[in-house]
């Protein structure tokens, strides 16, 4: 009963810095079935992503985040080689296209069936991350 | 609108009737689709008040799976409504599941066989091969239950570069024009422990 | 009494042994919620929600058994959430491995490397073990 009583103390105690992480942490989870991501989120890692860019070929070779692959659902075989060689886990992937579109959402969903991650979408698409690079 | 495409369909059109409610002439200056597997036509560009039209829509399937939801953008000259936006969801039936649709070796790592699960979502399809796009990978069609579950096994020639590979499993349905579906096979570079933050 | 004397001691470095792994590991997945959620995903077992509020909470959760384990406060309680612990990733490993799905352990943090069942099966059964034997240790009067 004792012992019952400390692990319930206890897991008590857990919830409060987890409840912080969850409001405040930089890199807390993206919300749950969205898989979405704030640019600010991006920029407080510090580290290296690999983006991809979803949008239409010629959205994509008119202007990209630099360094961004191409890989939409209209050239999958085309884009996906890139992709699968420089997805090794270590490198989280961010694919995002314009605000209006989901083809993010669903290039995100076929990567991560496929089991490559982290995976997450850019809230706010193309559109928000030439904001934050004026 | 929601679109439900058979098996067999490569394509879906979807027809958006609309007709100008206003007491002047509209003109539809263009029309852009949110990405190039949805194509939209036109009769004409000019209606003059009370004229009925439609815009066409037509959405290639080719390799996607599951729900798609398309955004059709109509650009008008009426200064009420510039844009009208269209929305069409898809739901593609799924033909296949494959699982996992992709394997894939660290370089070094020994080559051995991976497994790719293949199941059949429907009846009369079967898949009759597993063909390597590159001669990098080898693979082997094997049945567990016909017309049902298959395995693919998946072996790399050698671990010690960089490659990539498309696995296409062909199917035999619809007799005409067989559809086909890929998994995906690499050797990549090891993961480093020491890029975590 | 120098056997009991010897035992105290064991148990004392077990305790802070333990403390300083489940430290450790609390504070490599607290460092990155996000990764550590997508590694709970790639168990799939649990939705994704699940999965979200587990990578905020568990982190945490071991921190905490941590410091207790350290302060020798509550220690019986802290070792039994980290036994229970160890046994429902137990349960989930054997689940994954029985379905062949290719997981990332996560759980030190480092997501990246893939799992070798056994290897981890192992590992954490001698853990388990340990948790175990400090419990007894600490559930007698005396210690």
């Amino acid at each position: 009963m004792k012992v019952l009583k400390q692990m319930l103390a206890i897991a008590l105690v857990a919830i409060l810095p987890a409840l912080v992480s969850a409001r405040w942490h930089p890199r807390r989870p993206a919300p749950p079935g969205e898989g979405e991501i704030e640019i600010s989120v991006v920029r407080a890692w510090k580290k290296p992503v690999l983006w991809i860019d979803a949008r239409p070929a010629p959205d994509y070779a008119r202007e990209h985040v630099p360094g961004a692959l191409s890989l939409n659902e209209d050239a999958w075989d085309a884009g996906i080689s890139e992709v699968v060689l420089r997805a090794n886990g270590s490198v989280p992937l961010i694919v995002y296209c314009g605000a209006d579109c989901n083809a993010s959402a669903q290039v995100a969903h076929r990567l991560r069936q496929m089991g490559l991650q982290p995976v997450y979408v850019l809230k706010g698409g193309w559109e928000t991350w030439k904001r934050d690079h004026p | 609108m929601e679109l439900h495409p058979s098996m067999s369909d490569t394509n879906v059109v979807a027809q958006y009737a609309f007709h100008n409610g206003g007491t002047y002439p509209v003109a539809i200056d263009s029309v852009k689709t949110s990405c190039g597997c949805t194509t939209a036509t036109l009769d004409k560009k000019n209606y003059a008040p009370g004229e009925k039209g439609e815009i066409s829509v037509n959405f290639d399937i080719g390799q996607r799976v599951g729900e798609q939801q398309k955004e059709i953008m109509v650009f008008t000259n009426d200064p009420r409504e510039m844009m009208v936006l269209l929305r069409m969801k898809i739901l593609i039936p799924e033909v296949l599941r494959i699982a996992p649709p992709f394997v894939s070796w660290e370089k070094g790592e020994a080559a051995q066989a991976k497994s790719i699960r293949v199941e059949v979502m429907s009846t009369n399809v079967h898949v009759v091969a597993a063909l390597s796009g590159a001669d990098a990978f080898k693979s082997e069609l094997r049945e567990i239950t016909a017309g049902h579950e298959y395995q693919v096994l998946v072996t790399p020639v050698t671990t010690t570069n960089q490659m990539v590979g498309t696995i296409r499993l062909q199917t035999d349905f619809p007799s005409d024009r067989p559809r086909s579906f890929n998994a995906y096979a690499a050797v990549r570079e090891k993961a480093s422990l020491l890029s975590a933050p | 009494m120098e056997t009991r004397s010897s035992m105290k001691s064991f148990c004392s470095v077990l305790r802070w042994v333990l403390a300083a792994i489940f430290l450790y590991a609390g504070a490599m997945k607290a460092w990155d919620p996000a990764r550590f959620a997508l590694d709970i995903a790639s168990y799939q077992l649990l939705p994704e929600r699940v999965a979200v509020a587990l990578a905020l909470y568990l982190p945490w959760l071991e921190i905490v058994c941590g410091v207790f384990l350290l302060c020798k406060r509550c220690t019986s309680g802290a070792l039994g959430i980290l036994m229970i612990l160890t046994l429902l990733f137990l349960a989930a490993l054997s689940s994954a491995w029985f379905r062949g799905v290719d997981v990332h352990c996560g759980c030190f943090g480092f997501s990246n490397a893939k799992a070798s069942y056994a290897w981890m099966t192992g590992r954490d059964l001698v853990l388990f073990s340990a948790l175990l034997f400090c419990f007894k240790c600490y559930s007698k009067k005396g210690l």
